[in-house]
């Protein structure tokens, strides 16, 4: 059992929450994104979040415009979309209750001596 | 020295070093590929080429300055292994999706894996789904019919490009294209092209029975070598033979023109004379002006390709001795030499058929004629005339001297 390997999996489950909740308070392009699921070590590899935004934006989540940047390439801005909002409401919520179980269980299995 | 490539990735233009390109396009090939069969390719690939450029900006600070191959692995990096990328619900919700495969649109290739000199017939094989041994056996029949199949192999060899990224081999092979035969190809090519991508963090598989592969490619890469060092020696060859017949000629023209020899022979009659081209010049033209050009045009217009012929050849020995517009310049010079050409002719033409209408018409009759012949003395004349006609039609007669 690799420890690396279900550690990514772990990340991987939650990764198209995080980005949903990223982009929900404000509209971000994918290097600020990046920066922060880094910051959180969320994500390993850059390259990982382009198929991902592509996919929320196809699915209706996302929508983006264009930027001009005095430095650089233009940048794609991304936000949820109406659509994205109540799917991003729906994924907390589930969020909630499902870190408020884990921590629950962790919790109650803990040995007495770290309790 | 290294060549550079100019791209342009989302509106920005880079220079890049020539293997620094190739590390690039085929990190973005593989993306491609991957993504193929997914409705956002393009999307996917241009968000990713503008993430690149950013990186690239970022880690050169100035767009001017080149890219090197460490700067592209150092990108790669950052932007991790296409095969990593593949989240399990990519293109779950898109139908057809499941089965992960397709046939994409075969093309021809040359093999670079399976090569017996250039991967000609074996690419060929693969696209009409045949035995290269079959394409083999038919270039070798054509080449035993006239030897055309040299030619025509040759012709291929050159227009045929050589399968170089897994997605190329993946079409030159028709394989389907998916996830997995892409994974296979690129394993493949590693094992193949060594530590080439090893550095930007690829998986680099130890197959077994790889030595014994390696043996035979090296094999069939020393085949190509003599193939490559015969066309090789063959055009050093025609170079040095170039070089002998352009610099022969222009020697031949030159002292014919300055006539330090005598190498233009005028005979008739069993008796020889030699003229220098002055003295042929003189006879021709009226003024040393007109002679003038008449020899530049000339020079030009029958040196200019000798010159290029030798400069042809010096080119084939030593490429590097290439100097650029040379060409254009001889093209031009020759046009020059051949306006010069016409000109001068056009002249001398004129003035030959001045002298013709302004030969005087005399009455025989004036010199009383007793009888038939004629006798004509051309008195102390500059040059030996060899040959005098006259010729009687009617009360009229013409000389020519």
């Amino acid at each position: 059992m690799n420890i690396e390997n279900s550690k990514a999996q772990l990340r991987k489950g939650i990764l198209e929450f995080c980005v949903l909740a990223l982009l929900q308070k404000e509209e971000a392009y994918p290097s600020d994104v990046l920066g922060s699921l880094k910051e959180a070590e969320l994500i390993v590899v850059e390259g990982t979040l382009y198929p991902l935004l592509n996919r929320l934006k196809n699915a209706g989540l996302l929508t983006y415009r264009w930027e001009e940047s005095k430095s650089g390439p233009p940048r794609k801005y991304y936000s949820l979309t109406e659509q994205g909002k109540t799917f991003y409401k729906e994924l907390a919520t589930s969020w909630e209750e499902l870190r408020n179980a884990v921590d629950q269980i962790i919790l109650d299995n803990k040995s007495p001596k770290e309790k | 020295m290294k060549k550079t490539v100019q791209v342009n990735l989302s509106g920005q233009v880079f220079t890049l070093d020539d293997d620094a390109y190739d590390l690039l396009s085929g990190y973005l090939k593989r993306i491609g590929g991957l993504y193929e069969r997914s409705a956002g390719k393009d999307e996917i690939l241009s968000d990713i080429e503008l993430r690149i450029a950013e990186l690239l900006l970022e880690r050169k600070g100035d767009e001017n300055a080149v890219v090197s191959i460490a700067d592209v692995r150092a990108v790669t990096e950052i932007m991790g292994n296409p095969e990593d990328f593949e989240d399990d619900e990519i293109g779950a919700d898109e139908p057809g999706y499941s089965s992960r495969s397709y046939t994409g649109p075969k093309r021809l290739f040359r093999d670079p894996d399976n090569p017996l000199i250039g991967g000609v017939c074996s690419g060929i094989g693969y696209y009409f789904g045949i035995d290269p041994l079959w394409i083999r056996l038919a270039f070798a029949i054509a080449l035993i019919f006239f030897g055309t199949g040299i030619l025509f192999y040759v012709i291929l060899w050159i227009i045929i490009p050589v399968a170089k990224t897994s997605a190329d081999k993946l079409s030159m092979r028709g394989e389907p294209i998916n996830i997995d035969s892409i994974g296979k190809t690129v394993e493949e090519e590693l094992n193949n092209l060594g530590d080439r991508f090893s550095k930007s963090g690829q998986r680099f598989t130890d197959g077994s029975g790889r030595k014994i592969e390696r043996g035979i490619d090296r094999f069939f890469n020393f085949l190509a070598e003599i193939f490559r060092g015969f066309f090789t020696v063959l055009g050093k060859f025609l170079g040095g033979l170039f070089i002998l017949i352009g610099v022969f000629t222009i020697v031949v023209l030159l002292t014919g023109i300055i006539g330090v020899a005598d190498l233009v022979h005028l005979s008739s009659h069993g008796w020889d004379s030699s003229y220098s081209v002055y003295e042929i010049g003189d006879l021709v033209f009226n003024s040393g002006e007109w002679f003038f050009m008449a020899m530049v045009g000339f020079f030009l217009m029958i040196g200019i390709p000798f010159l290029a012929l030798a400069y042809g050849g010096i080119v084939l020995l030593f490429p590097k001795a290439r100097v650029p517009y040379l060409g254009a310049s001889f093209a031009g010079l020759w046009f020059i030499g051949v306006i010069l050409s016409i000109i001068t002719g056009f002249s001398v033409a004129r003035e030959f058929s001045k002298e013709e209408t302004l030969t005087e018409v005399v009455p025989l009759a004036e010199f009383g004629l007793a009888s038939d012949t004629l006798l004509l003395d051309v008195g102390d004349d500059p040059f030996d005339i060899s040959e005098t006609r006259a010729y009687y039609a009617n009360n009229d007669f013409m000389m020519r001297v």
